[in-house]
C-alpha cells in the first residue's frame, strides 16, 4: 500500500490529516494559524508553541522560511507517489545537469572549455557580485558539455551557466 | 557652522551619519542611485537627490556631480561615510577647492596612507613597526613572484590603494603565486581603479586589533581603545569587540601613543584607525590606517559613551575635541556583529531579494544601525551587509550571552542571511576564551557547528506543511469571501483562527 509521505532535511514521516490535527508516524500534531502578516508569513501554533514562518506552496513542494532559514519539504501523496513510481519505471536517469548561477553577477573569469574534464568542487566560472568575487564549483565530476556564460556578461540568477555530462562510475 | 550635510553613502552608515546631524541641528540631504529609490536612509534625510550613473556604483563613486549637487542644494558640508568616497583624496580635495567642508581628513593625509607601500615607508620611517615585506607597488607578475620567494611563504597579496578585504589574497607557496596574483589586481583594479600590489610576510596566528583615534584642527590627539576585528572570513571583518581579551592597559597605552604618532605623522585630522596583527608574543606590526570612520566604530561608543559622529562633525566646524586623553575610560563590554545577506549553508553565497519579514532585536543594552526595513529590496548592486547588531553589557560574557538574545530575536524573513552563523559562533569555545585569532574561522571554526534541525523542529514544520498542502488553495478566485481574514486563498472549513488580525 502506498501511503502519505512528508519529507524534510533528510527526514521522512508518514502522514495523515484531520482538521487541524495532522498526523506523522500517527503522532498528532495540533495547529492554529494565529496571524497573517504580510508575503505569506505567519504566526502558527503547534502543538501549544509558537513559530514565526514564511510559507510558499509550488505543487507538492511547500518552501519554510523558519529562523532565517528556508527549508524544502517534499509532500507525496498517495496520487502523486504512484505517479513519481511509474515515471521512474522507465528508467530516465539524468545523465546531465546545468549549473545555475546562484545569484546575479559579473562573469569575470571563465576556466574550462567544452568537453574540459572537470572534477567534483573544481570551480568552473568566477562571478563577481556584491563586490566579491565567487567561484562557482562543480557539483559532481564530469565533462563539461556546454559553456552558456561568456566573459564580461551578466547572468541573471538561477541563469544556466554550464551544462556537465556526469562521468560514469 | 555647518547648516547642511550631503550625505554621500547609501544604506545604514547613511542613516548614522543623518541621525548624529539631526542631534546637532544640522539638515541633511541624501543622494541615492535610481535602483536605491525606495532604500531606507532616503526615510531619515531632509531632502533627497537622485544621482545618475553608468552603474549604481559609478553614481555614487561620481566626485564632480556630488560636488554640483553639493552646490546647488546650499550644502556647506560632505560626509563620506565608509567605503565609496571616503578615503578618495581627490574627492576632499575637490570639497575644499569647492569651499565645502569634507567631514574627513585632509587630501594628503588620505594620499600618505591610501597608498599603502607610501604607509609603510612614513611608518618606518616614524618608527613604527612594520610587517616585514615590500616598500615599492608591484605591477609585473614575474618581479612580484621573485620577492615573494625572497621573503619567503607564505606571504600575502595586497592592493597598493586597498582598504577592506578587496585585492587579498594568501599565497601558501610558489605554484599558487600567479593564479592568486591575477585574482588580486582584477579585484583591486576593479575595486580601486590600480592594480598595483604589495607583498608582506604572512603573520599567522595573530589577532587584528586596532585603535581608534580623533583629531582636531588645533594638534589635539586622542585616541580611544582598541577593538578587536580577529573573526574575519575572506579579511573581511565580521565580528567586533571593545575592550580586547589580551590588552592590559600598559600595553592599551603603548599601542595607542604607536597609532598617535602614526596619526602626527600624516598631519592627520578628524576620525581615524590604525590596525595592528598582534602575534602571540605580543609584538605589534603596523598594517594600514584606515582615514575615515570604520564599520565597527559603534563598539567603541558603546565603551567610551562618545558619539563618534558627532565628533567628526564638531571637529570639521574647527571646534577642539570636547574631551582629552585623560577623560576616556573604557566601561563595560560592546560586541558587534555584521549581518549579511548571505547564506552560511552555502559557502557564504550572497543572497538578494525583498525582505518579507522584518523583526529587529530590543531591549536594554541593544543596539541596532540596520539599513533596511520591511519590503526593503535587496540588490546585487552594493556590499551585502544589510546591518549591525550591537550589545552593550558591564562584561564579556554578559555581552556574549545578550548578543545570542539579539540574534534569536532577530528575525528576517526573504533573504538568507549569516544569522545563524553569529550564532554559532557565539557558542564556541574559543570564541568565548577570548583567545580567537585571524585564523578563528579558516582553521578553528567547525562549520558543522552551525545549528540544524532538531527532530521536534523537523516534526513541527512537516506538519505545518501537510497542514498548508491541505488548506491552501491558490486563487479560488471568488469574492464573496471578502471578510475571509486569510484571503481569498482560504478554504474557509478548514481554518481554525483564534485571533483576528
Amino acid at each position: 500500500m502506498i501511503v502519505n509521505k512528508v519529507k524534510i532535511d533528510n527526514s521522512e514521516f508518514n502522514y495523515d490529516v484531520n482538521e487541524n490535527i495532522v498526523l506523522l508516524d500517527n503522532q498528532p500534531n495540533e495547529i492554529e494559524i494565529l496571524k497573517r502578516f504580510s508575503n505569506d508569513y505567519y504566526e502558527v501554533l503547534i502543538n501549544g508553541k509558537k513559530l514565526i514562518v514564511g510559507i510558499k506552496k509550488d505543487n507538492n513542494q511547500i518552501q519554510i522560511n523558519y529562523q532565517n532559514r528556508t527549508f524544502d519539504i517534499e509532500i507525496i501523496d498517495s496520487f502523486s507517489a504512484i505517479k513519481k513510481e511509474m515515471s521512474s519505471l522507465s528508467g530516465n536517469e539524468l545523465m546531465t545537469a546545468s549549473v545555475k548561477a546562484p545569484m546575479p553577477g559579473l562573469i569575470i573569469k571563465i576556466n574550462k572549455n567544452i568537453n574540459d574534464k572537470i572534477q567534483k568542487g573544481e570551480t568552473l566560472v568566477i562571478i563577481e557580485a556584491m563586490k566579491m568575487e565567487n567561484s562557482i564549483k562543480s557539483p559532481f565530476d564530469g565533462i563539461v558539455k556546454s559553456i552558456y556564460s561568456t566573459v564580461g556578461n551578466t547572468v541573471a540568477k538561477n541563469d544556466i551557466l554550464f551544462e556537465i555530462e556526469r562521468m560514469n562510475k | 557652522m555647518i547648516k547642511r550635510i550631503l550625505v554621500a553613502n547609501r544604506g545604514e552608515i547613511a542613516i548614522r551619519v543623518i541621525r548624529a546631524a539631526k542631534e546637532m541641528g544640522i539638515e541633511t540631504l541624501a543622494i541615492y542611485h535610481e535602483v536605491d529609490k525606495s532604500s531606507h536612509h532616503l526615510n531619515f534625510a531632509t531632502l533627497t537627490k537622485q544621482i545618475n550613473g553608468s552603474t549604481p556604483k559609478a553614481a555614487y563613486l561620481d566626485i564632480n556631480q556630488i560636488i554640483e549637487i553639493a552646490k546647488s542644494t546650499d550644502c556647506d558640508a560632505i560626509h563620506p561615510g565608509y567605503g565609496f568616497l571616503s578615503e578618495n583624496a581627490d574627492f576632499s580635495e575637490a570639497c575644499e577647492k569647492n569651499g565645502i567642508i569634507f567631514i574627513g581628513p585632509k587630501a594628503q593625509s588620505i594620499r600618505a596612507m591610501g597608498s599603502k607601500t607610501q604607509a609603510r615607508k612614513i611608518m618606518f620611517e616614524a618608527g613604527v613597526p612594520i610587517v616585514p615585506g615590500t616598500l615599492e607597488p608591484i605591477n609585473d607578475q614575474t618581479s612580484g613572484k621573485k620577492i615573494a620567494d625572497e621573503i619567503g611563504y607564505p606571504v600575502l597579496l595586497k592592493a597598493a590603494s586597498g582598504g577592506g578585504g578587496k585585492g587579498m589574497r594568501i599565497v601558501r607557496n610558489e605554484n599558487e603565486f600567479t593564479e592568486n596574483f591575477e585574482s588580486a589586481q582584477r579585484e583591486a583594479l576593479n575595486s580601486f581603479k590600480d592594480d598595483s600590489i604589495y607583498i608582506e610576510k604572512l603573520i599567522e596566528n595573530a589577532k587584528h586589533i586596532e585603535i581608534q583615534l580623533i583629531a582636531d584642527k588645533h594638534n589635539n590627539y586622542v585616541f580611544l581603545g582598541e577593538r578587536d576585528c580577529s573573526v574575519q572570513r575572506r579579511h573581511q571583518k565580521l565580528i567586533e569587540e571593545c575592550p580586547s581579551t589580551v590588552l592590559d592597559e600598559e600595553l592599551r597605552q603603548k599601542m595607542g601613543m604607536v597609532a598617535l604618532n602614526a596619526a602626527r605623522a600624516v598631519d592627520y585630522t578628524n576620525a581615524g584607525t590604525v590596525e595592528f596583527l598582534f602575534d602571540n608574543n605580543k609584538n605589534f606590526y603596523f598594517l594600514e590606517m584606515n582615514t575615515r570612520l570604520q564599520v565597527e566604530h559603534p563598539v567603541t561608543e558603546m565603551v567610551t559613551g562618545i558619539d563618534l559622529v558627532c565628533e567628526q562633525i564638531s571637529v570639521a566646524m574647527g571646534n577642539t575635541l570636547s574631551f582629552k586623553q585623560s577623560d576616556i575610560q573604557l566601561k563595560g563590554h560592546s560586541i558587534e556583529c555584521r549581518i549579511n545577506a548571505e547564506d552560511p549553508y552555502n559557502d557564504f553565497m550572497p543572497d538578494i531579494g525583498r525582505i518579507l519579514y522584518y523583526q529587529e532585536p530590543q531591549g536594554n543594552g541593544i543596539r541596532l544601525d540596520s539599513g533596511v526595513n520591511l519590503n526593503n529590496e535587496v540588490t546585487m548592486y552594493f556590499d551585502p551587509m544589510i546591518a549591525k547588531l550591537i550589545v552593550y553589557a558591564k562584561d564579556r560574557k554578559l555581552a556574549i550571552k545578550k548578543m545570542l538574545m539579539a540574534l534569536d530575536e532577530f528575525k528576517i524573513g526573504g533573504l538568507k542571511t549569516n544569522i545563524p552563523f553569529h550564532k554559532a559562533i557565539m557558542n564556541n569555545s574559543e570564541f568565548i576564551s577570548g583567545k580567537y585569532n585571524t585564523n578563528f574561522l579558516t582553521s578553528v571554526f567547525d562549520y558543522s557547528e552551525l545549528p540544524e534541525l532538531n527532530f521536534e523542529e523537523k516534526q513541527m514544520l512537516a506538519a505545518l506543511s501537510v497542514y498548508f498542502k491541505e488548506n491552501y488553495k491558490p486563487h479560488c478566485n471568488t469574492t464573496e469571501n471578502n471578510n475571509n481574514k486569510f484571503g481569498n486563498n482560504w478554504k474557509q472549513s478548514n481554518l481554525h483562527i483564534r485571533r483576528l488580525i
